[in-house]
């Protein structure tokens, strides 16, 4: 099977600044297609687990916290590379209005002469409600402000906007893209359903992370669908997908880091629907769906080691992709038989163990030169 | 009065080509400005609605008054070309942006630029702010909310609470640290009216007003300093700096020409109605308009403009906007200095009725540079 199947990965970096800037002109020279960038205030793993004999990286990295605003990170990225796309991963529009980043993708745009991507979702609780700002209606936020940055791209002149978050009058904006008439492509992660239904009215590209085959499928229909219900072509949509891996060339390594406290907190982020699968409730509770309530400054140490212990292994190797080279390999051509067109892989290998740095992003070069010759 | 303090930096906003406007950027650095300045505007002051070459002539060159990069990916850039000269943003503010989104970008330039990042800000301006669906509301205790939630999230290493008004924190974190330990970026703010100047006296690290004449100058930095000194600071510690339109010219009478075209005139609708009630008459556009705060280009059409800034006094004009030869120049900053004026910056307007007069303009203001470098070394 003929596969053609773009590659990216994650670019986020801590301190010091310039040496996460040589990483990047690294993965460039590397052969991926694109780069992503977090936009975080807050990280994923509580302080108060952040300790050596729970998280190995603790010893190479002050906090869990520590992240550069994404757009000065992304302009320098930009401005330091010729031809690797540049992606959020992703942004939202509760902490900067939709007009800041309308104009912010133009800027990135004429920067990098054309390869910026704006990856956005709904946000994330965690960016959001620690902060004093009102959690309300994402989904719906979302939408229009994804129709508010294309009003401003594409009309010459003042715009107007009845919305029901926004109302805009006589707004502008002026700056235009680099090559005329070429926008910023919005890739949107999407999950459920209107989500899904969204990403199909008005998304150029699609970055949802870790689904399994099937259902990527399946979401990936309803997609398509939603697009030709709005008269667009649904091969306009890119089909990407985020996943986080662990790869070592021994497939028992690979079990072994599942079970690290990096691994199993990461789990905390799904719903507890997908909990259910595998017979118990989101330790967080019935109505939790991680992605959107999970706060770890909320949890202490203790509540954390029992959360965590609760935790089955069977979820862990389920949620994950990890393996060899080969076992990757074939999961991605899985995926590929499914639709996928862009996979951005990040490596958590040494995240768990930093030993294995070297090694597990050898294995990734496995695959990139597999697929890419 | 010591004029070898005297600092002097310049606006620098990019609208054409990034690559060209950076290069640019970095020339200003090897000519010696002390600092460099960019706009955080999504709208311009000038209303399209009289942006054409027969008015304004610099529209020949550039289509639309409302061209603006965004300023912290600008900024990014230039922090990252460039190696001694200081950077700030003229001005932002926190309607756009939440507080904790300003505090990481800040410690962030501040990493890239090993610690030469200015956050300037100020209390906003409608037309950055109304026409995007924003509510505009008590800006000044706002900006005074934002400042203290900046400063907790910078100087805390764990976790925070705060109980304000317009943001409630619980448990948030900004773990990113400034470049060298414990020196934050300084807090620039664009203060004119009495609550703002108590502000900058209170929390403010420098002081960027956007208009001034000496007399006002020296009557506003003294409310500043009643302000710190009640709040126990060193007054020392707050960096009087000035933000001034520039018109310079060998000939004076070009300056006069140049002070009286549309686009110069159409800045002073940014003052407020009590500046206009000096020179005895009322604000344009209304008598309860404060400009920086009311003013909204996009809603008015070209004939309402044009009758508006026919009535602006002349003499408001030469006494508000920097104007003249080099000498002339550098004796109007000198008069600054002798009231505690340290830090200016000069946004070149010369040119935008005259395109011949870019080089000339930039080669005088490097005059204007050189003059005051010299005493400083």
């Amino acid at each position: 099977m003929d596969i053609d199947i773009k590659f990216g990965t994650e670019g986020t970096f801590i301190p010091p600044f310039d040496r996460g800037i040589e990483t990047i002109k690294r993965i460039e020279n590397s052969g991926y297609d694109s780069v992503w960038f977090a936009d975080h205030l807050m990280g994923w793993i509580p302080e108060s687990i952040w300790t050596p004999d729970l998280i190995e990286m603790s010893t190479i990295q002050n906090s869990p916290h520590d992240f550069y605003d994404v757009y000065s990170v992304m302009s320098v990225a930009a401005w330091n590379t010729k031809n690797v796309k540049l992606g959020t991963s992703v942004t939202e529009t509760f902490r900067r209005h939709p007009a800041v980043l309308a104009q912010t993708f133009l800027t990135l745009d004429h920067i990098s002469k054309g390869r910026a991507i704006l990856g956005i979702g709904t946000g994330e609780g965690e960016n959001v409600i620690p902060y004093g700002i009102k959690w309300e209606k994402p989904v719906s936020r979302l939408e229009e402000a994804i129709k508010i940055i294309k009003l401003l791209w594409q009309n010459e002149g003042k715009v107007s906007f009845d919305g029901e978050f926004w109302k805009l009058k006589n707004a502008v904006l002026s700056i235009k893209p680099y090559e005329e008439g070429k926008y910023p492509p919005i890739w949107i992660a999407a999950h459920g359903p209107k989500m899904c239904e969204l990403t199909g009215k008005l998304g150029d590209g699609w970055l949802p992370t870790n689904f399994d085959p099937k259902t990527y499928r399946e979401k990936l229909d309803i997609i398509q669908n939603s697009a030709k219900k709005a008269g667009r072509d649904p091969e306009e949509i890119t089909p990407g997908l985020w996943h986080n891996i662990i790869i070592d060339e021994d497939h028992g390594v690979c079990d072994e880091l599942l079970e690290s406290a990096y691994v199993k907190n990461y789990t905390l982020l799904q719903s507890n629907e997908y909990f259910e699968k595998f017979g118990i409730s989101h330790p967080f509770g019935k109505d939790f769906y991680g992605l959107l309530d999970y706060i770890p400054t909320n949890y202490d140490r203790e509540t954390m080691v029992e959360a965590l212990s609760k935790i089955p292994a069977k979820l862990c190797d389920e949620s994950f992709l990890h393996g060899t080279p080969d076992e990757i390999i074939a999961k991605i051509e899985d995926y590929a038989k499914a639709g996928l067109k862009h996979i951005v892989l990040y490596n958590i290998t040494y995240n768990c163990d930093i030993t294995k740095i070297k090694s597990s992003f050898g294995c990734v070069k496995k695959i990139l030169q597999y697929f890419k010759g | 009065m010591d004029i070898s303090e005297i600092k002097i930096g310049t606006e620098s906003s990019i609208f054409g080509p990034i690559d060209k406007g950076i290069t640019q950027i970095k020339r200003l650095e090897e000519i010696g400005f002390d600092s460099v300045w960019m706009a955080d505007h999504l709208m311009g002051w000038t209303p399209e609605s009289i942006w054409t070459p027969d008015l304004i002539k610099v529209a020949a060159v550039q289509q639309d008054p409302h061209i603006f990069h965004e300023v912290y990916s600008i900024l990014a850039v230039v922090a990252w070309i460039t190696n001694k000269i200081l950077l700030g943003t003229s001005v932002t503010e926190t309607f756009r942006r939440h507080p904790a989104v300003l505090a990481q970008t800040l410690i962030t330039q501040d990493n890239i630029s090993k610690g030469r990042v200015i956050l300037g800000i100020g209390a906003g301006e409608a037309e950055n702010v109304i026409p995007y669906g924003i509510k505009w509301d008590k800006p000044v205790s706002r900006l005074e909310e934002s400042i203290r939630i900046i400063k907790l999230l910078w100087e805390s290493d764990k976790k925070i609470n705060y109980e304000g008004e317009f943001w409630k924190l619980k448990d948030a974190v900004l773990t990113a640290k400034p470049f060298k330990k414990n020196k934050y970026p300084p807090i620039w703010i664009a203060a004119h009216g009495p609550k703002m100047l108590n502000l900058a006296g209170q929390l403010g690290d420098g002081w960027l007003p956007a208009y001034s004449d000496p007399q006002a100058y020296k009557y506003r930095l003294n409310h500043i300093h009643n302000a710190a000194k009640k709040a126990g600071r060193d007054i020392n510690e707050i960096t009087p700096g000035l933000y001034s339109y520039i018109i310079i010219d060998e000939d004076h009478n070009a300056c006069d020409e140049l002070i009286g075209s549309p686009y110069v005139k159409n800045m002073l609708l940014t003052f407020p109605n009590s500046v206009y009630q000096e020179y005895g008459t009322k604000h344009p556009l209304g008598e309860d308009f404060y400009g920086l705060v009311d003013y909204v280009p996009t809603r008015y059409d070209r004939e309402t403009i044009m009758e508006a800034i026919n009535k602006i006094p002349q003499k408001m004009c030469d006494d508000n906007i920097l104007h003249g030869t080099p000498d002339e120049i550098i004796g109007r900053i000198e008069e600054y200095a002798k009231v505690g004026m340290k830090h200016i910056v000069l946004t070149n307007l010369t040119f935008v009725n005259d395109l011949s007069k870019v080089k000339s303009s930039y080669h005088n203001m490097q005059k204007v540079l050189n003059y005051f470098k010299d005493k400083n070394s």
